[in-house]
């Protein structure tokens, strides 16, 4: 039995050796009776949690809960990245060192929002097998509100892929998706609605996004777009050339950017803002 | 920023002086009225100024150091050299803490200039710009601190305060493009955040007034928190952001705006670092490696940085309405990019957060317009209802009101319009736009036909408001209503009113009015007067729209004199210069009256042949071939007619929505029936079997619909309803034109099919608002709803019939039916007044006068009224005896009467025997069943 002193152990970032050669890491388990230790490589073989050293092993299911520190990706940096626009490492990041462990995601982990980002960014970076995958490893979480987030991810991908109806049953299926992020929600809602062609509801729910979420980094950016799209098919091309041009000179260099001048070049035949 | 220079301690850099004969604990008073520094030895000077200058007695320093000055100005000595050097170093510095910043500076530059290899050449430098900081010498700033950064080997902390003083200098002098390497630099470099912060209000300043939006976009996500929330920073933003929209830049003043932090984020923020400062600011603890000197150092600082974000922090809390302010300028800026739907959104928060806020009478306002302004009419009648309901007071209600009102009139909803423009009155007595309101009022009425109010209203403009700019255009439509009052003569004087008020230049409504002028006259019956006008209408105007009518009114007039030849000439003039087909058709068909008084039968088929040529099927083909074949009945070639009807038929009636159509079949069953066309009766028949053959055979639906509809309505017993088996189904519907759709309806009513009367019914009046037969399809909905027990839209259905149709013989039937509706609903009262609608109009007295009376009778026995019911009976049978379906029922319903009231038993067998003395009625069930009951009563007499 562990006494009073291990409880307080010291959290110490080690090289995880060779399975991991390039992720650096350290895991605090604590177990149902409240103790606690530190392994620097997550070795689980069957049902069984092996220590650092020796043959000593504690039950999977007598695991409480497991938390990892990377020495290479925190959450703040997490979010700063995706904030300054580094989508693409960041999603590098986190495949680097969450990646290998997201197998273990089914157990009481704190991987859920690093799964998280790595969702967003495989979304945002266009990578949709690793949306899938990914999706896969959440589900594995069993985290309700987590597993919601997966399929609002799920259901822009597949608004992406067309597949309108199918979007449309898995958004209902969530029960608050508001609790999860109203932005998103306005702008799954607000793009459903366009698919039916309810074109004021779908500019209803995009202006609450470009009204109260302008400094949203991650949907202010496509509500934008879709706003100018909702007026092309309003018929309102130079009020879409006006959103165009804010696309192109509010996010320079970006996918925004083009998607502005691609717009513009639909309405007036020319590029550039 | 000028806070954030940092003066240097300059005096800690100096070199260390032994105190000499001097005490150390400065010189007093007393010590230095004794000394005259013109009289004193250098050294004893010398000694005097270093120990004043240990002392901070700067001010008693001067002129000791001055004195040194005079005396080795000109001394070349190493020593006296470096003597003088420090001198005047001293003295720059001393001045410089003395506030004597245009003195210090040149005697600082002076030591750089004299001594440039002097070790503290740079930080004299730095000090000089600093001190030229303080009086703004922005470009000698500029000048000096550029010196020093030329060493690229500077010390970090001299680096950035000469960084500092570059872009500061720069961006003071506006020298945007120059001052961002600079800025840049520092924000790099800068350990401090009131520094970072500092450079960042500056960098953004910098982009956004060389309009470089894409190096601010990319230069914000690496603000931190502590720039990013620095209220420098945000007022920078919000100010450029005025700058912009000032220029109609809304959408680079929308980007800076929404960039703006809100209160809540701002105050946040200083809350969280004012506290955390608070904290750090605790009483000395002695053995904690803290001197009590550095401790107050420390603390000094703290305070500082404590007093300044305190300072910034009450800029914040004490900006009223900031959030509010900020979102109404984002608002205004996507109002003015014409992105009214996110404008709407935020309007909408700003009122529903802040429902007692002045920003809230604005917002609802700017709710209600932007949606006016995106032609959102249903949410922007929506906007403005609510406005008025909740802002009874609001200083824009007058606007909204107006506004609603002129919706409602784009709407075609005049009379929504009308009862805004009530509304506006009521509730704004003194209404801003009291002149345009009435105006409009009369306007609404006269669009309402309602000619007498809308006389009223214009009247009133003219009364009340005589600078109104509704002026000309009240003077115009209450000439307008005159006419159409049918007042000529006040309105001929009314127009000529108009046509010669000095006041109007240009005239508005000239043209107009000249032509209306001329139908005022004709109305008057000033004929000649009229011709005048219309004459002078064709001069004055030849472009004029109303051309076409003005040469067709002269046809008129000289076709009344019977000068047909200029009549004929008149309209062919009309014809030529019509600028629609309505145009076209008035004159051709006036002219084909004359050729037809003038029995010119040969040129009115010329005429009609021709139009139908040109015009076909967007002409009035129906019209046009019911002339034609009406000239050739006259010419006594009807089987030249017949054809031309049916070459009309064919082209055109396999298209439903093509009405004229039937109008030509109808003449076709005309001429079947007519007894002077008998001879041709087989022919025409043959006829329609054969094109009904043919369309059979062409599948054309439409057609072969039409031409069974033909046959219905000449047909009889089993042939009859053959035909109708094959025309009653939902499925011909939609492929059916209005005469097939009337015969649908109504044998759908008697086959108790009541959804497919409906559906004939609906397709019926989409697609065929002015058909003749509407009303027939109507009637048979409204049969098909009182059968179905759907009394309530019965009862709408005969309002609509009423409001169409007026009085015609056909709507009493409806209005009946609506009595019947009430009556089946158990509403035994409104039955009543409705029979009595019935009974009391004069066209419709006939028939329906005695089914009235009956059903009244029903209505009064079931209100228990027995006697009352006993006087409608009695009336049928002694007022409408030729109606029998109703005598007979009527006399058994008296005498159910007079046995429930008893007494009348003499009065029940003299009934019964009048009952039976009627032949027809007698042989009815009732007369039947009454002379049974006379057996029972008076069995000897009965049976003679």
């Amino acid at each position: 039995m562990m006494n009073g002193r291990s409880i307080m152990m010291v959290m110490l970032v080690c090289s995880a050796g060779s399975l991991f050669a390039q992720t650096q890491y350290s895991a605090k388990v604590t177990v149902n009776s409240g103790n606690s230790f530190v392994v620097n490589r997550l070795n689980v073989k069957g049902d069984r949690l092996y220590r650092n050293v020796g043959s000593s092993f504690t039950s999977l299911s007598m695991i409480k809960s497991i938390e990892f520190r990377f020495s290479g990706i925190s959450l703040k940096m997490c979010d700063s990245m995706f904030r300054m626009g580094d989508r693409n490492a960041l999603e590098g990041l986190i495949e680097q060192n969450v990646g290998p462990l997201a197998q273990y995601s089914s157990l009481p982990t704190n991987l859920g929002d690093y799964l998280h980002w790595w969702l967003k960014t495989q979304y945002w970076n266009g990578n949709s097998a690793g949306v899938k995958k990914t999706i896969g490893y959440i589900r594995q979480t069993e985290d309700p509100l987590l597993m919601n987030v997966a399929s609002m991810y799920f259901s822009m991908l597949l608004l992406d892929q067309g597949k309108v109806d199918e979007a449309r049953t898995i958004f209902s299926s969530i029960g608050r998706p508001e609790e999860m992020s109203v932005p998103m929600t306005e702008y799954i809602r607000g793009k459903l609605a366009l698919e039916s062609g309810e074109l004021r509801e779908a500019m209803r729910h995009v202006a609450r996004i470009v009204a109260f979420h302008s400094r949203n980094k991650e949907w202010l950016p496509p509500a934008t777009v879709l706003e100018a799209r909702i007026y092309q098919r309003l018929g309102h091309p130079q009020k879409a050339e006006t959103v165009a041009n804010e696309l192109i000179i509010a996010y320079p260099n970006s996918r925004w950017s083009t998607l502005g001048e691609t717009i513009k070049m639909e309405i007036t035949g020319t590029r550039g803002g | 920023m000028r806070e954030g220079v940092v003066l240097v301690a300059a005096v800690a850099l100096l070199p260390v002086f032994s105190l000499g004969q001097l005490s150390g604990r400065g010189v007093t008073q007393s010590q230095l009225s004794r000394l005259n520094p013109q009289a004193e030895s250098t050294s004893v000077l010398l000694e005097t100024s270093k120990e004043l200058l240990k002392n901070e007695q700067l001010e008693d320093a001067l002129p000791f150091l001055e004195e040194v000055l005079v005396r080795l100005e000109g001394d070349e000595g190493k020593k006296a050299r470096q003597t003088l050097a420090f001198t005047i170093y001293q003295l720059a510095y001393c001045q410089m803490q003395l506030g004597e910043y245009v003195a210090g500076a040149r005697n600082f530059v002076r030591f750089c200039n004299e001594f440039p290899d002097d070790y503290q050449q740079e930080l004299a430098r730095v000090m000089a710009a600093q001190c030229l900081t303080m009086v703004q010498q922005w470009p000698a700033v500029e000048e000096q601190s550029e010196m020093v950064l030329q060493n690229l080997r500077l010390a970090d902390s001299l680096n950035v305060q000469a960084t500092q003083l570059l872009a500061e200098s720069r961006y003071r002098q506006e020298k945007w493009a120059e001052a961002i390497k600079p800025l840049a630099s520092l924000f790099r470099m800068a350990k401090k955040d009131t520094v970072r912060s500092g450079a960042t209000v500056m960098l953004v300043t910098c982009y956004v007034r060389l309009d470089d939006f894409a190096n601010l976009f990319r230069f914000l996500p690496h603000c931190n928190i502590s720039a990013r929330h620095d209220v420098g920073l945000n007022v920078a933003l919000l100010e450029a952001g005025d700058s912009h929209y000032n220029n109609g830049a809304f959408q680079k003043a929308l980007l800076l705006y929404r960039l703006v932090l809100t209160k809540a984020d701002l105050t946040e923020h200083y809350e969280a670092r004012l506290r955390k400062l608070r904290l750090a600011m605790k009483p000395f603890v002695a053995g904690t490696g803290q001197t009590l000197a550095e401790f107050k150092v420390f603390q000094q600082k703290q305070q500082q940085l404590f007093d300044r974000l305190k300072a910034q922090y009450e800029v914040i809390t004490n900006f009223q309405d900031y959030d509010m302010d900020v979102m109404l300028r984002t608002a205004q800026c996507y109002s003015d990019l014409g992105r009214n739907w996110p404008a709407h959104a935020i309007y909408h928060r700003i009122f529903d957060e802040n429902p007692g806020s002045e920003l809230a009478d604005q917002s609802r306002y700017a709710a209600f317009a932007v949606m006016l302004d995106e032609q959102e009419w249903a949410l922007a009648m929506a906007e403005g209802y609510e406005y008025i309901e909740k802002m009874p007071d609001g200083e824009f209600k007058d606007d909204v009101t107006l506004n609603l009102m002129q919706v409602r009139m784009h709407q075609n909803q005049f009379e929504l319009a009308y009862e805004m423009g009530k509304t506006a009155i009521e509730i704004s007595p003194n209404h801003k736009y009291i002149d345009q309101i009435t105006y409009l009022l009369g306007y609404l009425r006269f669009q309402s036909w309602d000619y007498p109010e809308a006389l009223g209203y214009f009247t009133q403009v003219l009364g009340e408001w005589p600078e109104s700019r509704y002026y000309e255009s009240a003077e115009y439509w209450r000439s307008m209503t005159l006419l159409f009052l049918g007042e000529f003569a006040q309105s001929e004087t009314a127009f000529t009113g108009y046509l010669s008020n000095p006041k109007y230049r240009p005239r508005a409504f000239e043209e107009d009015a000249s032509y209306r002028l001329g139908i005022a006259q004709y109305g008057a019956e000033k004929f000649k007067e009229s011709e005048e006008t219309f004459v002078s209408f064709v001069g004055n105007y030849p472009e004029s729209a109303l051309l076409s009518e003005a040469y067709a009114m002269l046809g008129d007039l000289r076709a009344a004199e019977g000068d047909l030849e200029i009549a004929l000439d008149y309209y062919e003039k009309a014809r030529a210069k019509a600028q629609n087909i309505s145009q076209i058709n008035y004159p051709l068909f006036q002219a084909a009256k004359v050729l037809d008084m003038d029995r010119r039968y040969a040129d009115l088929v010329v005429l009609m042949s021709a139009y139908l040529e040109q015009w076909g099927a967007n002409g009035d083909f129906a019209h046009a071939i019911n002339w034609k074949g009406k000239a050739y009945k006259a010419m006594d070639e009807y089987p030249r007619a017949l054809t031309s009807y049916f070459e009309i038929i064919n082209a055109y009636g396999n298209d439903a929505e093509r009405g004229g159509v039937d109008l030509v079949l109808n003449e076709v069953v005309n001429d079947y029936k007519s007894d002077e066309l008998e001879g041709y009766r087989s022919i025409i028949e043959d006829e329609l079997e054969e094109h009904l053959l043919r369309a059979s055979e062409k599948g054309e639906r439409t057609l072969e619909l039409r031409y069974q509809t033909v046959f219905v309505g000449i047909t009889e017993g089993a042939e009859r309803d053959a035909l109708v088996d094959s025309i009653v189904q939902s499925k011909n519907v939609p492929a059916s034109g209005p005469g097939t759709l009337v015969v649908i309806a109504r044998e759908a009513v008697k086959r108790k099919q009541f959804e497919l009367v409906h559906d004939a019914a609906d397709r019926f009046m989409s697609k065929f608002p002015v058909s003749n037969e509407m009303l027939y399809v109507m009637i048979a909905n409204m049969d098909a709803l009182v059968e179905e027990g759907s009394y309530a839209e019965a009862d709408e259905l005969s309002e609509q019939i009423l409001l169409k149709f007026g009085y015609s013989k056909s709507v009493g039937y409806a209005r009946k039916r609506r009595g019947d509706a009430f009556r089946l609903r158990g509403d035994f009262t409104k039955a009543l007044e409705a029979y009595k609608e019935v009974l009391s109009i004069r066209e419709w007295r006939g028939p329906l006068t005695p089914e009235a009376l009956y059903y009244s009778g029903i209505c009064k026995l079931e209100l228990n009224d027995v006697a009352e019911a006993f006087v409608y009976f009695q009336r049928i049978y002694v007022l409408y005896e030729d109606y029998t379906e109703w005598v007979a029922p009527a006399y058994g319903k008296s005498i159910q009467c007079m046995e429930a009231l008893g007494g009348y038993d003499q009065e029940i067998i003299n009934t019964y025997k009048e009952m039976l003395a009627n032949e027809v009625v007698a042989f009815t069930p009732e007369g039947l069943e009454a002379a049974e009951r006379l057996r029972e009563l008076q069995p000897a007499e009965a049976t003679r």
